[in-house]
């Protein structure tokens, strides 16, 4: 029994989910995903996720942008090939702050999209990996993780812990793909 | 779920001292200064357009999410319905403004004498005190009977349990944004871009309009913090404040853009009758010119870009002060160089009459809150916008 083990408990109700989420939290079981077909509210919150730090990425990433795209002009047209373009100085500040501004939003957007496509392991490419079709249709799951030394007689009992919290069926998996993701 | 608010003694006390201070400066303008009443006048269109702007914005706070079918706004709706209660009055004070000019009692706007001046006397179909006063007329009628009107509804709807109300507060809101969209440029045209005549700028009107959204959403903010801090407002929650963290940076942004677009076209196309208006403002004005870019856009911008400053009462508070001194020190700007010109200074009757102005402005405010459940009972969307969760 060396193999990553989980438990697939199904839900039928969003409701029935957070409530049975709430209490298995509270006895400590690991709680390795929730699967939901639509954004349930407070989930995060109560599995204590920290907030996602992709906004500083964003600001970064724009940050950089607006440097660069403000330097580049600057040595553009002081520097390396200044013009003179209808009679205006050759550091005239007004006329780069456009380019300046696609510049940031565009790096700023950039930086987030592929931050989050490497973080979240997806994009082009990427082996899509589903535990169960229905959590994108109208079932909600909770993937609770038994352990790789636990005995039958634990499993038992985990299974006891979840169903009484209103699960409709519960699946025992073991599965070597999880391993790649949790 | 009844919350009502009293206007005792600790908000009477500031509030009428800050009207006595107003009524000071006044009175030692008129009888001290001998000036003709032109710092009076100037400063006394710079206040009242201002307040009208702010309360206007209670209403397009109102309408715009009327219109929208939002739910979130609904636990402060009564504070911009409040703010908007200013309209009357400021009306009122307006056509002061407007009877002095028929009886030639001020100079802010020499268009009223185009003799001699060519380009005047080709605006003089537009430009005159007559077709001046009907236009002024139509914009505050408007404004004030739609306030009225959609306060009314509002506040029968807490006796009246039914969904008819809603459903024609957003048959008026859609009235209202509509007749708005033309009524606010052209009073910004006619208020204030008629200070000089000879100027013009077509984006002007957009302009004024995004520093209404921000000063208005600043005051909304103050008084939700105000209100939440003494214990009225128990209904308000961090994510309203998020909300409204995140209109006010957002607006700083519109208005940064607005002001930028405008700019850069006057800077590009280089023509000595557009730029004549920011030639003045750079030499007479020089320092505000650039504060006011700071303080309206580079301070609000890094202040409120994180998700805390926006949920912490005290932070967002501060940033509103600071953004209403800056979007107050904008309609310096635009209202000054053009009626007192080199003159012109930010001196004790200054700020003497935006005091009083804002007591005038406060009281009547706290008066028409007092005078309501704090909480809209009986509004659709009400418990949707009490269990109102926002992410970023």
């Amino acid at each position: 029994m060396n193999k990553n083990k989980y438990l697939k408990a199904y839900y039928d109700d969003d409701g029935l989910l957070i409530k049975g989420l709430k209490s298995l939290k509270k006895e400590g079981v690991e709680i390795l995903d929730v699967l939901t077909p639509f954004p349930v509210h407070d989930i995060d919150k109560i599995l204590g996720y920290r907030r996602s730090w992709i906004a500083r990425v964003g600001f970064i990433g724009g940050a950089v942008g607006a440097v660069i795209g403000f330097g580049f002009q600057v040595w553009v047209f002081t520097v390396d090939y200044p013009l003179n373009i209808g009679g205006k100085p050759f550091l005239a500040v007004p006329s780069f702050i456009p380019v300046t501004f696609e510049m940031t939003v565009l790096c700023a957007a950039f930086a987030m999209v592929f931050a989050f496509l490497i973080r979240s392991k997806i994009g082009p490419g990427a082996e899509p990996f589903i535990h169960d079709e229905r959590s994108t249709d109208d079932r909600f799951l909770i993937l609770v993780g038994v352990g790789k030394n636990a005995t039958e007689e634990t499993v038992s009992e985990l299974k006891n812990k979840i169903s009484n919290t209103g699960a409709q069926g519960i699946v025992l998996k073991d599965d070597v793909e999880l391993s790649k993701n949790y | 779920m009844e919350i009502s608010f009293s206007f005792t003694s600790k908000f009477k006390i500031p509030v009428f001292i800050l009207i006595l201070t107003g009524m000071a400066t006044i009175g030692y303008s008129i009888f001290v200064l001998h000036d003709h009443g032109e710092r009076f006048w100037a400063n006394f269109l710079l206040n009242n357009v201002f307040a009208i702007v702010i309360s206007l914005c209670g209403l397009v706070f109102i309408a715009i999410h009327n219109l929208g079918n939002s739910g979130w706004q609904v636990a402060i709706q009564r504070i911009p319905e409040a703010v908007s209660m200013y309209l009357p009055f400021g009306s009122i004070l307006m056509f002061i403004i407007v009877i002095s000019m028929c009886f030639d009692a001020n100079h802010l706007y020499h268009w009223v004498h185009p003799e001699g001046d060519v380009i005047l006397e080709m605006k003089k179909g537009y430009l005159n005190v007559p077709f001046f006063s009907i236009r002024t007329l139509i914009y505050l009628a408007g404004w004030t009977f739609m306030a009225i009107w959609l306060r009314k509804v509002s506040l029968k709807n807490d006796r009246d349990n039914d969904i008819k109300y809603y459903r024609k507060s957003i048959t008026i809101s859609a009235i209202f944004i509509v007749f708005f969209a033309i009524t606010s440029s052209m009073a910004a045209w006619d208020w204030i871009m008629s200070l000089e005549p000879h100027w013009f700028s077509t984006l002007f009107g957009w302009y004024v309009f995004s520093g209404l959204l921000v000063s208005g959403v600043a005051v909304i903010t103050l008084i939700t913090v105000l209100l939440k801090k003494t214990g009225y407002m128990p209904q308000v929650s961090k994510e309203h404040l998020h909300d409204l963290g995140k209109y006010l940076f957002a607006f700083s942004i519109l208005w940064a853009y607005l002001w930028f677009s405008q700019y850069m076209l006057i800077w590009y196309g280089n023509i000595p009758e557009e730029t004549v208006y920011f030639i003045e403002r750079l030499k007479g004005f020089n320092t505000l010119f650039f504060i006011n870019l700071f303080i309206n856009f580079g301070f609000p911008f890094l202040a409120l870009m994180t998700r805390n400053s926006k949920r912490v009462p005290i932070i967002l508070a501060l940033v509103s002060i600071v953004v209403l001194i800056g979007h107050w020190l904008d309609f310096y700007l635009l209202v000054m160089p053009g009626t007192l010109g080199e003159n012109a200074q930010i001196g004790f009757v200054e700020i003497g009459m935006t005091l009083g102005f804002m007591g005038f402005f406060l009281f009547i405010v706290f008066t028409a809150l007092s005078h309501a459940n704090l909480i809209p009972v009986n509004h659709p969307y009400l418990k949707e916008s009490l269990e109102y969760h926002t992410q970023y």
